[in-house]
């Protein structure tokens, strides 16, 4: 063997060892991996089925079974059945029952010599009452529904104001928000909107995975929403999204500022729709909306339209009685309804021309509503003469909203025409004068001087 | 006769582009507020145009303030404080108006260059450059951005406000521009003020003196 050889050999054979140890460690990598996904998979796995604790099986025992119910005091039936299987793939699974239904006893509940019927008497008072549950793990989304027209419905006493579960089904809610159309809640109390809005330019352009999903939660909030009138409604929403559009409003509408200010973006954007022009109530010292207080009446005659006296008189009133600072009506040009109000259209489709409302007789000005908050929040609107948009008795009432051209004074329109009769009298008059006058001393012979 | 350089360059100046911009904004006002009813210009257009006449006749104003304001011509703008004489100068030139022109009386105002205005005249004028066309300029100015100056709209009470304002004095300037024409021709023949205006003199006669009962002395 010569020596390169050998020297050959030994590298060879180094190399071989080399490459044995490799192999070794590369096998036993492997297991490891192997070994590891064994045991995390299945952990996993089981975390995603999130297996129901042993105690939460025994109540499935019964509430598992299709169609149990419980009567309630109000003769309405409430569904006690739990499916198993997605309440064991839902986020409270593994916090089992006795956690939100503290209250049951469960040594004593299952058995009927021991049970105890908790009498309930309807299953709002119900769903109710579990909202106490709900906030002792959800107290930050508590506290935004604290602050929603929601909540302040449910404080009102309107049986349809939503709690937690009337959006959220606590046995089968999975974490996260909802991520499609298909899966908002909304829908359940806002069917005629949610239609009308998958056919907006929203949900069209928002579909289809050209871009995220633009849903309900995406201008009105989810725990937080707001009443859509308020001045800090669906607008700032708009603009969180549609950032610079007042820049490119400015570059070919006047007074766009104003208009942003006075206009609701759908009342130009969804170019089908009613539009009505709402003057709000407003405390000029908070700039909050005059309340309605409740029992009490804010209109001698809520049934009739009000008419620009009874305007004047109801903000005399309204300094009176409900107000810190001065009464003022704050105008504002809005869609009637909340189906028109989301069939907004592509850009290209929404109007342009200031003569749709800048004109006599314009459609946006023939209807006319004053409102002021009410006890829940909601609104309560009062049909108003749209009259009273053109009388010289609202300059007063209504001196923060005009629109150039379509709701013009009409008493100004006379003096106009007076004016113009007054240029053309009073030149005519004078030159009449002067035949009379020369006509008078031709008679009585007395010629007019020469001149000087 | 005499011939009195009355109209200085400045002042002829700015009184005719004054003249055409106040038609001009009269007509695009009227088309603006009566759109739809009226559509011989689109609104957009209409309301442009008053907008950059509208400043051009505020710079034109300040031409006007510029030259009285260096000028002891301005005396003719200032108020009479002796508050009986102008009484019955005015009672005087009202009769002439009404009577004595028509009688080829004297005209019982000597024009002078720093009295070119009869009573009325100066009357009128101050009140329409010292008080109308700046409350004109300054609603236009509001309304033209009012989400800018809403402070001060909403001190006046209000967008609905300051444009009745802005109307009200649009509708005096309707009957002024229809009225004014006239009187010019009401000088010592029809055309002689026109001409005075273009031409900056004036033919003045030797007025005869005249009692304030309208005698004239010996």
């Amino acid at each position: 063997m010569t020596p390169r050889r050998g020297q050959q050999a030994i590298a060879m054979a180094g190399w071989g060892s080399e490459h044995r140890s490799m192999r070794a460690i590369h096998a036993g990598l492997a297991l490891v991996a192997a070994v590891v996904l064994f045991c995390i998979l299945p952990v996993w796995w089981a975390a995603a089925q999130a297996p129901v604790p042993e105690e939460s099986k025994r109540c499935l025992g019964c509430h598992a079974m299709r169609g149990f119910s419980k009567k309630l005091e109000d003769s309405e039936n409430l569904l006690l059945q739990v499916p198993p299987d997605l309440f064991a793939k839902s986020a409270h699974a593994a916090i089992g029952c006795i956690v939100c239904h503290a209250d049951v006893d469960p040594s004593k509940h299952a058995d009927p010599s021991t049970h105890v019927s908790k009498p309930i008497k309807s299953a709002r008072e119900y769903s109710l009452a579990a909202v106490q549950v709900c906030q002792e793990c959800h107290a930050d989304k508590f506290g935004e529904w604290q602050k929603s027209i929601h909540a302040a419905l449910v404080r009102a006493g309107n049986a349809s104001g939503p709690v937690c579960t009337s959006c959220h089904q606590p046995h089968t809610v999975i974490k996260g928000a909802p991520s499609t159309l298909e899966t908002v809640p909304c829908k359940s109390c806002h069917g005629a909107i949610f239609t009308a809005y998958t056919g907006s330019v929203h949900a069209q352009v928002h579909s289809n995975g050209n871009a995220a999903p633009l849903l309900c939660s995406s201008c009105h909030g989810a725990h937080d929403v707001s009443e859509v009138s308020s001045p800090a409604g669906p607008k700032t929403a708009c603009l969180a999204c549609h950032k610079g559009v007042l820049q490119t409003h400015q570059a070919w509408l006047p007074n766009a500022a104003l208009h942003f200010d006075r206009v609701s973006c759908p009342a130009c954007h969804a170019p089908t729709a009613q539009r009505r022009v709402d003057l709000q109530l407003v405390d000029s010292g908070s700039q909050t909306r005059v309340s309605a207080k409740v029992g009490v009446p804010t209109f001698e005659t809520p049934g009739k339209s009000v008419d620009a006296i009874a305007l004047y008189n109801l903000l005399q009133t309204a300094d009176q009685k409900f107000t810190t600072g001065h009464a003022t009506l704050r105008g504002r040009l809005e869609v009637v309804t909340g189906e028109q109000i989301h069939q907004l259209a592509p850009k290209s489709q929404a109007i342009s021309n200031c003569n749709t409302c800048h004109s006599a007789g314009s459609d946006a000005f023939q209807s006319v509503s004053i409102s002021v908050a009410g006890p829940d929040g909601l609104p309560i609107r009062y049909v108003a003469n749209k009259d009273v948009l053109s009388s010289v008795r609202s300059i007063g009432s209504i001196g923060g909203f005009y629109a150039i051209g379509g709701t013009r004074i009409e008493l100004l329109d006379i003096l106009l025409m007076l004016a113009v009769l007054a240029g053309i009298g009073v030149p005519a008059a004078h030159l009449l004068l002067g035949v009379m006058v020369r006509r008078y001393l031709r008679r009585h012979d007395t010629p007019p001087s020469p001149p000087a | 006769m005499q011939r009195i350089y009355i109209h200085p360059l400045p002042v002829r100046i700015w009184h005719w582009l004054n003249a055409v911009g106040f038609i001009a904004m009269i007509l695009s006002g009227i088309q603006i507020r009566y759109v739809g009813l009226i559509d011989v210009i689109p609104f957009k257009i209409t309301a442009q145009l008053h907008t950059w006449i509208g400043f051009a006749l505020i710079a034109n104003y300040f031409i006007w303030l510029g030259f009285y304001a260096t000028s002891p011509r301005i005396r003719c703008y200032l108020p009479d404080l002796h508050l009986k004489k102008f009484f019955l100068d005015s009672v005087l030139q009202m009769r002439y108006y009404c009577y004595g022109m028509f009688r080829n009386d004297p005209n019982p105002h000597q024009v002078s260059i720093y009295n070119k205005f009869n009573p009325m005249q100066a009357t009128l004028y101050q009140l329409v450059m010292v008080v109308l066309v700046p409350i004109q300029f300054y609603t236009g100015v509001l309304l033209w951005d009012v989400q800018r100056f809403s402070a001060q709209v909403n001190f006046f009470g209000g967008v609905r406000v300051v444009d009745t304002v802005h109307v009200l004095i649009f509708i005096f300037f309707v009957a002024y521009v229809l009225i004014h024409p006239y009187l010019g021709t009401l000088g010592g023949s029809r055309t002689a003020q026109y001409k005075s205006m273009i031409t900056g003199y004036e033919e003045v006669g030797n007025a005869r003196e005249m009692t304030a009962s309208g005698e004239r002395k010996a």
